[in-house]
C-alpha cells in the first residue's frame, strides 16, 4: 500500500568509493620542525601503506547529511520501542554538554581545576539517589548492562564480606531483559530462571522455591517487562531478604515511577538507572549511554572508586574506600552523558519529573485503550509506561509481528519492540513515552488498526517507502561482509 | 512542562479512556509505597539552567584555559568543525540501536564505514561498533581469549595504569582468570621478552602488550610475540589509533585481537568519557567477539543494504550464554572517529602522525636541555608522549608547575612503584610555540623551587 510517507533514498556510496586522489578535508596547523620518519619510529615498525579515503570537506558533509536523512530518530517522530524509553532529547542538554571547557577537560586534571564538573556530578548522584529512594550512588558504569554488572559485583563483595561464600546463584524471571542473565554470568554467577505467573507478574511460589542459601540476588524490573506493577513486591522483598538474598532493581522501566514510588521504599537493595532512557540523553544509534548504580545505606562502602564527595564547599574524588569493589570503567564514566541528565533534572525539578512519569503512563494506557479490542493484551493488569499486545491473530491472515513493524515503517512510524518478551506470542511491546502528542498517539493507533486488515500480499511486500525494502538479514549472517574490502568481486 | 505536550489535554484523554483522574492509572501501586514529593528543587527555566551551567563550567578549567601536557591515552587534539556538525544531525543521534534496518540505513552505513576505516587502520578483518573504552576492551579481550582456548592464565604488561588494572580485575573475576604481569626492562621501559618467555606455558590463554605503551614508547617486542605463542594462544595488542599513521598495524604482525581508545580521533575529552573502545579481531575468531557488528547485504530488490549481524552472540538472544552483556555501546563516538578519519584522509592522517611525533622529539630535546631533567628517560622511540626523569621529587615538581599555571604531565611513579621520579609529557597540534616555551620555563623554575 502506498502512503504519503517516503524516506530519503540516495544512491550514496561508501566513503572509500567517493573522492579522488589528492583531496583532503583539512588544512593542518603548521609545524616546521618535521623529522624523518626513521628518527621517529623503530625501523622494523615503520608503516608502509595506508589505505584511506581522500575527500574534501564539502563531500564529507554531504555524505553524512545524506546518511542522516536515510535514518529515523526521535526527532523524526514516534519511536515506541518497549523498554527503550525513546523520549524527546531536549536540545539544551546538548548545548551544555558541548561546552568547550568540558570538551578539553582531561580526566587526570587535579581536583581543584574541575570543581564545577564535580559539583554537577555530585548533584546528579544525589538527585538519582533521591529519585530511587536509595542511600548512595555511583555514576561510573557506562550503560545499563554495565550497571547490572557493577551491582552484582557489589552483591558478591557484600556476601563475601560477611563470610557468606556459598551464594553463587542469581535468580531472574523468564521475562527479564537479556542483559540480566548475561551480566550475572559475567559477575561469576549461575543463572536460575523462574517462570512468570499467568498475569505476567513474579510467581511468588516459584520464587520461594528457587531461593536458597545459594541465592546472591534476585533481579527484576518493576513495572515488569509487560508494563505491570508488581503487586506482590512487599512479599517478594520479604522472601528475598529472609533467604539472605539481595533484591536488584533493573532501572530500564523507571520512567513509570518518578515521583510516584521509589525502589528503595519497596525494599530494593541495589538498582541501576539508564540516563539514556529515563533522563533524556540521546541513544546515539546505540550509545553512548550511562548506567549509574545506587545502593541502600548498608552497601554504600562497596561502590566503585572514586566517589564524588562534598567537604564544605569543596568537591573531591574519594579513593580511600577500603570495601570498594574497585573500578568498572575508565576514569569516571561517561561524563558528557551525565551533564545532559543533570540538565534535564534541573529543568524538570520534582514536579516535572513526577508529571513526566504520569504522562508516560497516560500515553501508554491511551494507546492500549485504542487498540486492545483488535490486538489482545494478554494480561488484564493496568498498564504503566508500556504494555505488550499480541499480533498472534494475524497468523491466520498471513501476517506477523514483524509484518506489522514493516507496515508501520511504511507509514513513517517507528515500530514497537517485536518478539520480546518471549512469553507473549507475536509480541508488540509498546512504550510511547511522555513526549508524544495525543494526535501522534491517535495516528499510531489508527495505523495499527488499519494494518490489522492488510492482505497477505500487502504484508509480504512491505516496506516500500523506506530507504530500502526488506533487508536480507539471513544472507548477511551467511555471507559475512564486515568491511568494504570484503565485498565480492562483481560489486 | 514544555517537554510534555499532553500536560494540558490530560482530561480529554482520560475521558476518552473512561477514567476520571490520573491517579486511577496508579491505583495498582500499594498505598504504603506511594510518595508525595521528592526532596528535589523545583524546576527551572532553560535560561536559568544555562546560566547555572555556565557558572559551573567557569569554575572549571580545560586545555583552553592553561597549557596542558596530560596524555595517558586521552589527548587534547583539534576537532575539525565538521565532526561536530556530523554529530549534531539529530536523525542520527536520536536514533536507537538499528533493530529496524529498513529505516535505519544511515546509521548502519555510518557504522559499517567506521568498521571499515578501523579495519584498514589496524589491518584487522572484523571490528565491532564499539566497547565502552580502552579499559573494558582489554578486559573483554581477556574474556574472549578464555572463550577461544579455555585456559585460565593471561599475561599483561607490568607497566599498565592502575585505572586499567582495576577494571580488568573486576571483569575477569567471573571467569576465574588469573592475570599475571610480564616484567619490563627497568632501563628500557619496554617489555622483557625473556621474562615473558619464562612465564609462558600450556596453561597460558594469551598475552597483552601495548605499543605505544604506558610511557609513550613504541615497543618493538610486539613484533616477536606471535612466534613465541602456540597457535591456540591469543595475542592481544593495545594501540593509540593515531600512532597507526606511522607505525605498523598489529594485523601485520599476527595480532588475534586489537584494542584501543578512539578518543584521539575527533572525540572530545569530556573529562574521560564518552569515547569509543576499539575492538578488532580476525574472521577466524569473529563468532567469539563481544559487541555489535554491522554487515552488508541486499534488500529484496537487490540493492546494497546494511543490518546488524551475528546477533546470535548477543545478550538479547543468547542471554546467559552471550559473549558479553554489552547492549548500549558508544556508537555515536565511533561515527565521530569515522568523520574525523575521513577528514584527515590518507595524506592528512600520515602528515599529522609525523607532525605529532616530530613535536614530541622537539619537546623532549627542549626538556632534556634543562638542568635536572632527562628526556626521554629511556632510549627508545616514542609517538607524542614520552617519559621524563627528574632529579628530585616528581610529585613536588608537578605541584610546583601547577602553581605556575601548567599541567606538565602525569606522575607515572605514583602508579608503578619501580619507576622512580618519572612523569610522562604528551603533546598535540593544539600546543603553540609559546606553550612549549612556557613549559620549559616553568619546569626550570619548578626544579629550582624543589631543589
Amino acid at each position: 500500500m502506498k502512503h504519503t510517507y517516503q524516506q530519503a533514498r540516495y544512491d550514496e556510496g561508501l566513503l572509500i568509493e567517493k573522492g579522488k586522489p589528492g583531496r583532503i578535508g583539512i588544512t593542518l596547523p603548521p609545524w616546521e620542525d618535521i623529522r624523518d620518519i626513521k628518527e621517529l619510529v623503530p625501523p622494523e615498525m615503520i608503516r608502509e601503506d595506508l589505505n584511506l579515503p581522500e575527500l574534501s570537506e564539502p563531500e564529507i558533509v554531504r555524505h553524512f547529511v545524506r546518511l542522516s536523512q536515510m535514518n529515523y530518530g526521535t526527532d523524526n517522530g514516534i519511536y515506541p520501542l518497549g523498554s527503550c524509553t525513546m523520549k524527546y532529547n531536549p536540545k539544551v542538554n546538548d548545548r551544555i554538554a558541548s561546552h568547550p571547557t568540558l570538551g578539553r577537560m582531561h580526566p587526570m586534571q587535579p581536583e581543584d581545576t574541575v570543581q564545577g564538573i564535580l559539583k554537577m556530578m555530585y548533584e546528579l548522584q544525589e538527585a538519582l539517589a533521591e529519585i530511587g529512594g536509595m542511600g548512595a550512588c555511583t555514576l561510573q558504569p557506562a550503560a545499563g548492562a554495565a550497571g547490572e554488572f557493577t551491582g552484582l559485583l557489589i552483591a558478591r563483595k557484600y556476601h563475601r564480606s560477611r563470610g557468606d561464600t556459598l551464594r553463587d546463584e542469581v535468580i531472574v524471571p523468564d521475562s527479564a531483559h537479556g542483559t540480566n542473565p548475561a551480566s550475572a554470568v559475567m559477575a561469576g554467577y549461575r543463572v536460575v530462571e523462574i517462570k512468570s505467573a499467568p498475569d505476567g507478574s513474579v510467581d511468588i511460589d516459584a520464587l520461594k522455591e528457587a531461593l536458597s542459601e545459594r541465592t546472591a540476588a534476585f533481579m527484576i524490573t518493576n513495572p515488569s517487562t509487560l508494563g505491570i506493577f508488581e503487586r506482590n513486591i512487599c512479599d517478594i522483598q520479604a522472601a528475598c531478604h529472609e533467604a539472605g538474598a539481595l533484591l536488584y532493581y533493573d532501572g530500564a522501566n523507571l520512567n513509570a515511577l518518578m515521583g510516584k514510588a521509589r525502589p528503595g521504599d519497596m525494599g530494593f537493595d541495589i538498582m541501576h538507572y539508564n540516563l539514556h532512557k529515563t533522563f533524556t540523553t540521546p541513544h546515539g544509534g546505540g550509545g553512548p549511554g550511562s548506567g549509574p548504580v545506587a545502593v541502600c545505606p548498608k552497601l554504600a562502602g562497596f561502590l566503585p572508586v572514586p566517589v564524588v564527595v562534598k567537604e564544605g564547599d569543596v568537591y573531591r574524588l574519594d579513593y580511600n574506600r577500603p570495601d570498594s569493589i574497585g573500578k568498572v570503567k575508565g576514569y569516571f564514566g561517561n561524563v558528557g552523558v551525565m551533564i545532559r541528565a543533570w540538565t534535564f533534572i534541573k529543568i524538570m525539578g520534582r514536579d516535572g519529573l513526577k508529571r513526566a512519569s504520569e504522562m508516560a503512563v497516560l500515553n501508554a494506557s491511551y494507546i492500549r485503550s485504542r487498540i486492545e479490542d483488535v490486538y489482545p493484551v494478554p494480561f488484564s493488569s493496568p498498564t504503566k509506561h508500556e504494555f505488550v499486545a499480541s499480533a498472534d491473530f494475524l497468523k491466520d491472515k498471513g501476517g506477523s509481528a514483524k509484518d506489522v513493524a514493516k507496515q508501520l515503517a511504511d507509514r513513517g512510524l517507528h515500530p514497537p519492540t517485536n518478539y520480546f518478551p518471549l512469553i507473549v506470542s507475536e509480541a508488540l511491546m509498546i512504550e510511547p513515552t511522555e513526549s508524544e502528542t495525543m494526535e501522534e498517539l491517535d495516528r499510531f493507533s489508527d495505523a495499527l488498526l488499519e494494518i490489522a486488515n492488510c492482505t497477505p500480499e500487502e504484508f509480504a511486500s512491505a516496506p516500500v517507502n523506506t530507504t530500502v525494502s526488506r533487508v536480507d538479514e539471513v544472507g548477511a549472517a551467511k555471507n559475512l561482509i564486515l568491511n568494504w574490502n570484503q565485498f565480492p568481486e562483481e560489486e | 512542562m514544555h517537554y510534555l505536550p499532553n500536560h494540558s489535554n490530560e482530561k480529554e484523554m482520560l475521558r476518552r479512556m473512561g477514567l476520571g483522574s490520573i491517579d486511577d492509572l496508579f491505583s495498582d501501586i500499594p498505598e504504603g509505597l506511594r510518595v508525595d514529593d521528592l526532596d528535589l528543587p523545583p524546576g527551572a527555566s532553560e535560561l536559568e539552567v544555562l546560566r547555572e551551567a555556565e557558572g559551573l563550567m567557569n569554575m572549571s578549567k580545560g586545555g583552553g584555559d592553561m597549557p596542558m601536557f596530560l596524555g595517558g591515552g586521552y589527548y587534547d587534539h583539534f576537532i575539525p568543525t565538521l565532526v561536530d556538525n556530523v554529530l549534531s544531525r539529530s536523525e542520527l543521534y536520536t536514533s536507537y540501536t538499528p533493530y529496524q534496518p529498513e529505516m535505519s540505513q544511515g546509521i548502519l552505513q555510518a557504522l559499517f564505514e567506521y568498521q571499515s576505516l578501523m579495519s584498514d587502520i589496524l589491518k584487522m578483518d572484523a571490528v565491532n561498533t564499539s566497547m565502552y573504552d580502552h579499559h573494558t576492551a582489554i578486559a573483554e579481550a581477556i574474556l574472549m581469549a578464555n572463550r577461544i582456548n579455555h585456559k585460565q592464565r593471561f599475561l599483561i604488561p607490568e607497566y599498565l595504569t592502575q585505572d586499567k588494572l582495576c577494571v580488568i580485575d573486576n571483569y575477569v573475576k567471573g571467569a576465574n582468570i588469573s592475570v599475571e604481569k610480564v616484567p619490563f626492562f627497568k632501563e628500557k621501559g619496554i617489555m622483557d621478552l625473556d621474562g615473558l618467555s619464562n612465564m609462558l606455558g600450556p596453561d597460558v590463554s594469551g598475552v597483552y602488550i601495548e605499543t605505544p605503551n604506558m610511557l609513550g614508547l613504541f615497543d618493538p617486542g610486539a613484533l616477536k610475540i606471535r612466534e613465541m605463542l602456540d597457535p591456540r594462544q591469543v595475542f592481544v595488542v593495545g594501540v593509540n589509533p593515531m600512532a597507526m599513521s606511522i607505525s605498523r598495524p598489529p594485523g601485520e604482525y599476527g595480532a588475534d585481537i586489537v584494542v584501543g581508545d578512539a578518543q584521539p580521533l575527533g572525540i572530545p575529552l569530556s573529562y574521560g568519557g564518552p569515547s569509543t573502545g576499539i575492538f578488532a579481531t580476525s574472521m577466524k575468531h569473529v563468532r567469539k567477539m563481544p559487541g555489535r557488528i554491522i554487515g552488508a547485504t541486499k534488500d529484496s530488490e537487490g540493492r546494497r543494504a546494511f543490518c546488524m549481524t551475528l546477533s546470535t552472540r548477543e545478550q538479547h538472544i543468547r542471554r546467559e550464554r552471550a559473549t558479553s552483556n554489552i547492549c548500549t555501546n558508544q556508537a555515536l563516538t565511533s561515527i565521530a572517529a569515522s568523520a574525523y578519519i575521513a577528514t584527515l584522509g590518507k595524506t592528512g592522517f600520515r602528515q599529522l602522525g609525523i607532525q605529532l611525533a616530530s613535536r614530541g622529539r622537539y619537546l623532549a630535546e627542549r626538556i632534556n636541555e634543562l638542568e635536572g631533567f632527562t628526556a626521554p628517560a629511556f632510549p627508545g622511540h616514542f609517538f607524542n608522549e614520552f617519559p621524563v626523569k627528574v632529579d628530585g621529587d616528581v610529585c613536588k615538581l608537578l605541584n610546583a608547575a601547577e602553581e605556575n599555571g601548567i599541567l606538565a604531565g602525569i606522575n607515572v611513579s605514583a602508579e608503578i612503584g619501580s619507576l622512580e621520579n618519572i612523569f610522562t609529557v604528551s603533546t598535540t597540534e593544539m600546543h603553540t610555540q609559546q606553550d612549549y616555551d612556557k613549559l620549559a620555563d616553568v619546569l626550570k623554575a619548578s626544579m629550582e623551587v624543589i631543589s
